[in-house]
């Protein structure tokens, strides 16, 4: 079921008048609506969940008893295996068939049969940080399996992240019935909606055309051509990306639910740590506590921190994509981010003042985002020949002539660049843009303003066949 | 919570004027340009019924007591040229170079049959279309390919129009479900209604932007497309122009064309046949057995109140685009064919 359908929409709305108007039931509410939700994307996926589900609260509840090793590495076993068996045997199989120059007849039969559950590698990593947590005595193990259903169900979040963390969430849902029916929470929510909403349909999908254009072009593209299409992609997953997150982060508002924001304006960083702590913020806050920390992150030495963030990089492109492109997408971050380590550790006795001016950031957030959107060509880019034909074009300034169609193809790019550096702004000043909209403008002005956000929405909507990049993860 | 109430029943009302505005506002040019919009109503063949309220909203706006409709499939419609190289594109044009108020609205839509003619023809009727002068496009695959004991191969777009209008049938229409339930509440609220003409005209805007330029090029006679006697053999065509002898008996398409002809009694009508490429078909068209169902539909309308004109071998091999369709010269002939019938009309 789609943030953007009708379907949605009417189950949201009534889960909400449920939700406030049976304050004792709020948990059974909550349980329904995840079970219609993940239900609708089918049964067979939705069993599936919950047994991993069921099978991870109750190694999870074992972890005091004496084999609670035993039932901890259980519960990692079944959840990786899930993972990999749905997301990577054919990645597995095809790398064993051009290594060892075999052919497995029986492969494509397989893969034909398997399926990739929706949301299977948010909810593996969710659980998988519940257990390790549990295991490592972070937070108590979950008493009820409603609660823990809920926890890690919530449809709000389910497909595509925010990945939320026991500590942060699991309280919320023990208190559910004593949240109180807020204005400022009806509100919040239902403005982070509309703006995921207006990201997707009006930003995301009309971007996604056009720069499928350019990458289904590799061969045929100039060098700014690709260019181009590097720029709109950027923009194109982050818009996709970050609506999902804040349709997630507007639905559990309406709950009275906070969940953790997952992107705050990527673009304007200037180095692969800030790129990290704005972009896909729980996804690498999990790697670095699930992955870099537990392979040493820095306290084994500078050379094996190196290894290490590579390695943790890597593993982060794998979860994104059964494919090569992925991971070296994430060793070109990792790279990113060694680079970046290395200058720190060689300048971190000098006193430039420059580095600290205005023109300073300017100018290495304009490089950081170059250096970002060259990465997205392997993330996007078809295959990885593909990939590196694009990366070739865009560095090939001999042939690069700029047309009057270059020209409006820059400031089409600048202009979504303002907008991104608007994003940020409007979250800074939020409250304070708030106040001043209620206090300046009458009821019937903001209603124009929100009907016609909502025409806009619905005319933009292109139907069920524009899911969220995302949920191919 | 009060002021939440308050914006909320703003919205509300608001969302109803503006759907009152869509509803009766300017947005015919958006669903029917000439001919009805092929590349959304497609999509969802339930949106033709929104052209031909638009042709019904021109009529109305401009007062019009004397004019046509012309109905049928890709070659009435057009295919593949734009919507000012059709046959109704270029009638119009001769009306107005007469000095006439006449004018032809083109309801014609590629893959119509004869059972969709009908079903087009009762649904003219519904929004108050006359159908005192009427053009129909009929062609040999219409008779070949849907040719069945089952009545409903008369249709490929409009089956449950045809089978509401109680047509006996094995077809069995989808089941009702949610989705069919949403889809049929949501046709009636405007905004969803317009909303792919919508996006398809901001689209096409956005294309030229994004995109660069397009200049359509204009289309080509099928003597630049030597790919097509490749395409001849292909099953489908294969199966359009084969030699069955036609049962205008029996024929779904024969037993459509004289319901539609008894239900335009007293009305003017022009059926004309399509002409088939015979240089491009010919190891179909030579059969002595295409030629007698040829001949067959040519009797067919003999005794029948209707003007009949086949334009099989009466049309210049250079103005086919392929096997079947035309070039912008090729439909400004068949035009003015047409035309000599037309002025025979009571029209001003």
């Amino acid at each position: 079921m789609l943030f953007h359908t009708v379907e949605f929409i009417m189950m949201l709305i009534i889960a909400v008048i449920l939700y406030y108007t049976v304050p004792k039931s709020r948990v059974y509410v909550l349980t329904i609506a995840n079970i219609i939700f993940y239900g609708a994307s089918g049964l067979g996926f939705l069993a599936l969940f919950i047994f991993v589900v069921t099978v991870t609260y109750i190694c999870a509840l074992k972890n005091n008893s004496k084999r609670g090793r035993l039932f901890y590495y259980l519960g990692l076993a079944i959840n990786v295996l899930n993972l990999t068996f749905f997301k990577y045997t054919g990645f597995v199989l095809s790398n064993l068939e051009r290594f060892f120059n075999v052919h497995f007849q029986w492969q494509d039969a397989l893969l034909a049969k398997i399926i990739l559950p929706v949301g299977i590698s948010f909810y593996t990593f969710q659980l998988i940080a519940y257990l390790v947590d549990v295991y490592k005595k972070k937070i108590e193990p979950c008493r009820s399996l409603i609660e823990f259903w809920v926890f890690i169900a919530f449809f709000g979040q389910l497909i595509a992240g925010p990945i939320m963390r026991g500590i942060d969430f699991l309280p919320q849902i023990k208190n559910v019935k004593d949240i109180k029916l807020l204005p400022s929470n009806i509100k919040t929510g239902t403005y982070y909606i509309l703006m995921g909403l207006t990201k997707k349909i009006v930003f995301a999908d009309f971007l996604s055309s056009r720069a499928d254009y350019f990458f289904s072009n590799a061969q045929l593209n100039s060098g700014l051509d690709a260019w181009y299409g590097a720029y709109l992609f950027a923009f194109q997953i982050y818009f996709d990306f970050s609506a999902y997150s804040e349709i997630a982060i507007g639905v559990g508002k309406l709950f009275g639910l906070d969940l953790t924001l997952n992107f705050k304006s990527p673009y304007i960083s200037n180095n692969p740590s800030e790129f990290w702590s704005r972009w896909h913020i729980t996804l690498s806050t999990w790697i670095r506590d699930y992955i870099y920390i537990p392979l040493g992150g820095s306290r084994k030495g500078f050379s094996r921190q190196m290894v290490n963030l590579i390695v943790a990089m890597c593993i982060s492109g794998l979860w994104h994509g059964a494919s090569w492109h992925f991971v070296i997408w994430g060793l070109y971050h990792g790279i990113l981010s060694v680079v970046y380590k290395i200058i720190g550790n060689v300048t971190k006795n000098h006193d430039y003042k420059f580095v600290n001016s205005k023109v300073y950031r300017i100018l290495t957030v304009f490089i950081y985002f170059q250096l970002t959107t060259i990465g997205w060509v392997f993330f996007r880019a078809n295959t990885l020949t593909d990939a590196l034909i694009l990366i070739k074009k865009m560095f090939d300034f001999s042939n690069m002539h700029f047309t009057t169609t270059y020209v409006l193809y820059l400031c089409i790019v600048a202009v979504l660049y303002f907008l991104h550096v608007a994003e940020y702004y409007i979250r800074k000043d939020g409250a304070k843009l708030a106040s001043v909209w209620e206090k300046y403008f009458p009821a019937p002005v903001r209603a124009v303003l929100y009907t016609s956000l909502i025409i806009v929405l619905i005319l933009f909507t292109k139907g069920e066949e524009n899911t969220f990049i995302y949920f191919q993860f | 919570m009060k002021s939440i109430f308050k914006i909320t029943c703003y919205i509300v009302i608001f969302f109803i004027a503006v759907q009152i505005i869509i509803g009766n506002s300017l947005l015919v040019d958006f669903v029917y340009d000439g001919r009805p919009v092929y590349d959304v109503i497609k999509d969802d063949i339930n949106t033709y019924d929104l052209a031909l309220k638009a042709v019904k909203k021109i009529i109305d706006r401009e007062k019009l007591e004397d004019y046509a409709i012309l109905i049928g499939d890709s070659v009435a419609y057009g295919s593949p040229g734009p919507s000012n190289t059709t046959i109704s594109y270029y009638l119009n044009e001769k009306a107005k170079a007469e000095g006439k108020s006449f004018r032809v609205f083109n309801l014609a839509f590629p893959a119509m049959y004869a059972g969709d003619y009908y079903a087009v023809l009762l649904k003219m009727q519904k929004y108050g279309i006359s159908n005192k002068h009427v053009i129909i496009n009929i062609n040999y695959p219409g008779f070949a390919i849907r040719d069945s004991t089952d009545l409903i191969w008369a249709a490929y777009w409009l089956k449950e129009d045809l089978i509401k209008d109680g047509i006996e049938t094995e077809y069995k229409m989808e089941p009702t479900s949610f989705k069919k339930v949403k889809n049929k509440i949501l046709r009636n609220i405007p905004i969803f209604a317009y909303r792919g003409f919508i996006q398809y005209r901001f689209n096409n805007s956005a294309k030229s932007i994004f995109n660069g330029n397009s200049v359509q090029e204009p289309v080509q006679p099928w003597t630049e497309k030597p790919y097509l006697y490749e395409y001849m053999q292909d099953e489908f065509i294969q199966k359009s122009f084969r030699d069955k002898p036609f049962d205008m008996d029996t024929n779904p398409q024969a037993v459509f064309l004289d319901k539609i002809i008894q239900m335009q009694e007293g009305n003017d009508t022009i059926i004309f046949m399509a002409a088939a490429n015979d240089l491009l078909l010919s190891d179909a068209t030579s059969k002595p057995g295409y030629k007698e169902n040829i001949e067959k539909v040519r009797s067919f309308f003999k005794n029948k109140d209707v003007t009949y004109i086949d334009f099989n071998g009466n049309i210049d091999y250079n103005l086919f685009s392929d096997h079947l369709h035309m070039t912008a010269d090729g439909y400004k002939y068949m035009a003015e064919q047409l035309w000599n019938e037309v002025i025979k009309w009571d029209i001003h």
